[in-house]
């Protein structure tokens, strides 16, 4: 025991895997950025907007002027080839974290799993010596050249990934995900005009079979990728899923992104072909090889307990944070609690029409809210199943109409939602001042039961 | 010993993903295949372009009575063009609802809907215009021109038909805007019809229910067109809106010709011709109903969609045609009801609809996997 954990945390293994994990995850926060922009993203997310959805406990976090957020994205893709290049590595994948996370944190409309992973993968690049090799750094600075890094540098990031994918598989274990075969038997029909394939989504048994291969494929494919006999196969089998879902599912850049991250499971072997080819493709010196190791840069730059404690921690976290959700009552996909942060992805199918009535002191009458003339199709659709959304766009209707002058005693909504094509319910009474209610961790008791009439 | 369960395991999820493709041939429930194409074709064809056709036709029919009231202004050119009004606005209801492909918003000109249709028009605005003598239309005052500009003209506001005649009669530039309007109108229409000649192969193409997808704008305009039914033809009108203390008779659709009633009954009818997917003369075709009987927890949802319709449809027929403005300031809990039981409609036709036949709603990414 002693001994493997030595093996996998402090004993020196080579830095190849970790160069290309660098440079790949450089190259698809490059190319998401660049995608971002050019979309015309910022200016649908940041710019043309006039709510803000914020995070529990991040309501701090403020927009800035236009200007401002595109100069935060260029700064993104300037730090996304500094990542690359292994230059100014360390200020490059500090800066890439804050940014990305703070514009993540900007708007919560807008969270994602896989935005969400993108910030834990930045923050741990930050961690890593991933520019002792290959990198500009490391060519301008020889003294800081290494061809081994400790075990840990690289295992943090194969841990994180079996995570989220273990998360994710045991999350598909629900009786509408195995029994129902829902929402895949709604989602694969919508794709039946497909070249080829489009024919088989309209049959149910299609929709039973990729749910249950979908729940394998997420719980064992960490230890498919660990496995050396199964690694490659493993592989092939997640670039086969992931273009799947990227073909069937808006799911934007996260295809291509875990694809390009577990590559780092491979063994060095693989990672010095990728290496070499490299080298032969942008002629390339030599490799920066470094046979004796003296005195690794990188001790002397962490406190090594202080690292231990902060990693127990963190994963500590990890492991227990998406498991929150069982400390709730109710149905988690109605209510909710625990929803986000626990790699549920593509589990649900949910969508809900909520109606605002703010009653005005003033004028002694209650008015409709059109809620277009405050929200995008994005946030409406997000605010109008999430009942902590709810609450804040509560506030903010009270608040808006009390700026034109209104006295707002009560803002009450009648929100029905409609999950996994079961006929739409009420959430919550439309009775309810939803001013009277405030947001905090503690279960939401006000949301109707799922079951119940 | 890892080895062989490892290797196992994988050709088992291996075998589950391509067994999907071999088993086309057994016997296992298949879902009635809907296709979508289908239901485009029928759209397109039965429904969007003869809606057009029909406005064109009208407008043609508008454009001549106007000239001819323009050259003698009289009672009995006065009526005709009213009349032909009357016809080209009805016809117009059904057009609205479909602002996409050459209809849609691009670069600086909005939908067609907005560019020619826009409510409520600004007077001051015309008599400005008509006093500076500009027809040039070279502006982004929208609400100066159109078939409600049209409308303000032909019928004006409290006063007798003697004095529009004679206002007419006195100004010629109030003819010519009056023309310049009407030309406008049918111009915007026919492009838009004849864009569709070259669109309509790439609508029904476009198949699938991502965003841009032929099905997923049908869906949106739809969803729109039957909110600003809801929201601007009673909404506001009504004085629904937080904040709002009296109601605002004047905002309703078509308040000059007092056709507002039986206007806003034919937009009612269009979106239940979209649902049912009915083309213009009414006879059954494939639209959104018939969509959802194809898919998971489909049946349900046409039931109580269609329970409520039938709640619509009962306030409508209690309102009687008329000026709409005039009911609500006499007989506010009729044109209250509709829209009451328009709210209790939306969900249907917002969330459950979307969400059951999977329609994408907006461009953002979903949660990947």
């Amino acid at each position: 025991m002693r001994k493997w954990i030595k093996h996998t945390t402090t004993k020196y293994i080579d830095v190849a895997p970790l160069v290309t994990f660098r440079i790949l995850f450089g190259i698809t926060t490059f190319i998401s950025t660049l995608r971002f922009l050019l979309l015309g993203w910022v200016d649908l997310h940041f710019v043309d907007t006039k709510v803000q959805f914020k995070y529990f406990g991040f309501e701090w976090v403020k927009l800035l002027p236009a200007e401002w957020m595109y100069a935060i994205h260029i700064l993104m893709l300037m730090a996304s080839i500094g990542i690359v290049f292994g230059a100014f590595y360390r200020i490059s994948a500090i800066v890439f974290f804050f940014c990305f996370t703070f514009c993540e944190l900007i708007d919560i409309t807008y969270y994602l799993n896989h935005y969400y992973f993108v910030s834990i993968i930045a923050l741990l690049m930050c961690l890593v010596p991933a520019n002792v090799n290959y990198a500009l750094d490391s060519w301008r600075n020889p003294t800081i050249r290494q061809s081994k890094v400790p075990a840990w540098t690289i295992n943090i990031f194969k841990i994180q990934l079996i995570f989220v994918y273990f998360f994710a598989g045991i999350a598909k274990i629900n009786y509408d995900w195995l029994v129902e075969a829902l929402p895949l038997k709604i989602w694969l029909p919508a794709n039946n005009n497909l070249p080829l394939v489009g024919r088989v989504f309209n049959y149910t048994s299609t929709a039973y079979i990729f749910s249950w291969a979908g729940m394998f494929f997420d719980i064992s494919i960490g230890y498919f990728l660990l496995n050396n006999y199964t690694r490659i196969w493993g592989w092939l089998l997640l670039v086969f899923f992931h273009l799947i879902t990227g073909l069937l599912f808006q799911i934007g850049v996260f295809p291509l992104v875990m694809i390009a991250v577990t590559v780092i499971f491979f063994d060095n072997n693989v990672h010095h072909r990728l290496q070499l080819l490299m080298q032969l493709v942008f002629k390339l010196n030599g490799r920066n090889e470094v046979s004796v190791i003296n005195l690794p840069y990188y001790e002397k730059s962490l406190n090594k307990m202080w690292l231990l404690a902060f990693f127990v921690t963190w994963f500590a976290f990890h492991l227990l944070f998406p498991l929150r959700y069982l400390l709730y009552p109710g149905n988690l996909c109605w209510t909710e609690e625990g929803y986000r942060f626990s790699w549920r992805v593509m589990l649900m199918e949910k969508a809900g029409t909520a109606t605002f009535y703010v009653t005005d002191d003033l004028i002694g009458k209650e008015g409709v809210v059109d809620n277009k003339q405050f929200l995008n199709l994005h946030q409406e659709k997000q605010m109008a199943m999430q009942p902590d959304l709810i609450l804040q766009y509560a506030q903010f209707l009270k608040n808006h109409y009390e700026s034109l002058g209104s006295q707002v005693s009560k803002v009450r909504a009648e929100v029905y939602v409609t999950l996994n094509a079961k006929p739409s319910k009420l959430l919550m009474a439309d009775t309810l001042n939803l001013l009277t209610v405030s947001d905090s961790w503690k279960p939401k008791t006000w949301i109707f039961p799922l079951d119940e009439k | 010993m890892n080895k062989q369960v490892g290797i196992i395991f994988l050709i088992l999820i291996f075998s589950l993903v391509f067994s999907s493709c071999t088993d086309e041939a057994d016997s296992k429930k298949e879902n009635t295949q809907f296709q979508r194409q289908e239901l485009l074709n029928n759209m397109a064809n039965n429904l969007i372009i003869p809606s057009y056709n029909e406005v064109i036709l009208t407008s043609i029919e508008l454009n001549q009575s106007i000239a001819s009231f323009s050259n003698s202004p009289n009672q009995a050119s006065l009526e005709q063009a009213r009349k032909a009004w009357k016809k080209a606005a009805f016809a117009w209801q059904f057009a609205s609802n479909f602002n996409i492909g050459p209809a849609a918003e691009m670069g600086i000109q909005k939908t067609l809907s907005e560019e020619i249709a826009i409510f409520p028009i600004s007077k001051d605005k015309i008599e400005n215009f008509i006093l500076a003598q500009d027809t040039s239309f070279n502006n982004f005052d929208r609400d100066s021109r159109g078939l409600f500009g049209i409308e303000y003209l032909l019928f004006d506001e409290n006063v007798s038909d003697a004095q529009v005649i004679k206002k007419f009669t006195n100004s010629l530039w109030r003819k010519n805007y009056a023309q310049a309007s009407s030309h406008q109108f049918l111009n915007r229409v026919s492009t838009v019809r004849i864009e569709w000649n070259a669109y309509l192969p790439i609508f029904i193409a476009q198949n699938g229910t991502d965003i841009g997808s032929s099905t997923s704008y049908l869906y949106n305009e739809f969803l729109k067109s039957f909110e600003g039914l809801k929201n601007f033809k009673f909404g506001i009108p009504l004085g629904r809106r937080p904040g709002q203390s009296s109601t605002l008779p004047q905002t309703v659709e078509a308040c000059y010709s007092g056709y507002s009633t039986e206007l806003a009954k034919q937009h009612w009818k269009s979106i239940q011709y979209i649902w049912d997917g009915k083309d213009v003369n009414g006879m059954a075709g494939i639209g959104f109903k018939e969509y959802l009987e194809s898919v998971e927890g489909g049946s349900d949802l046409i039931l109580l969609t269609q329970q409520q319709m039938v709640n619509v449809q009962v306030t409508f027929d209690a309102l009687p045609d008329g000026s709409l403005s005039d009911a609500i300031e006499q007989q506010f809990a009729k044109p209250d009801a509709v829209h009451t039981e328009l709210q209790k409609l939306t969900r249907f036709f917002k969330s459950d609809l979307s969400s059951l036949i999977g329609v994408a709603v907006t461009y953002s990414s979903g949660d990947g996997d």
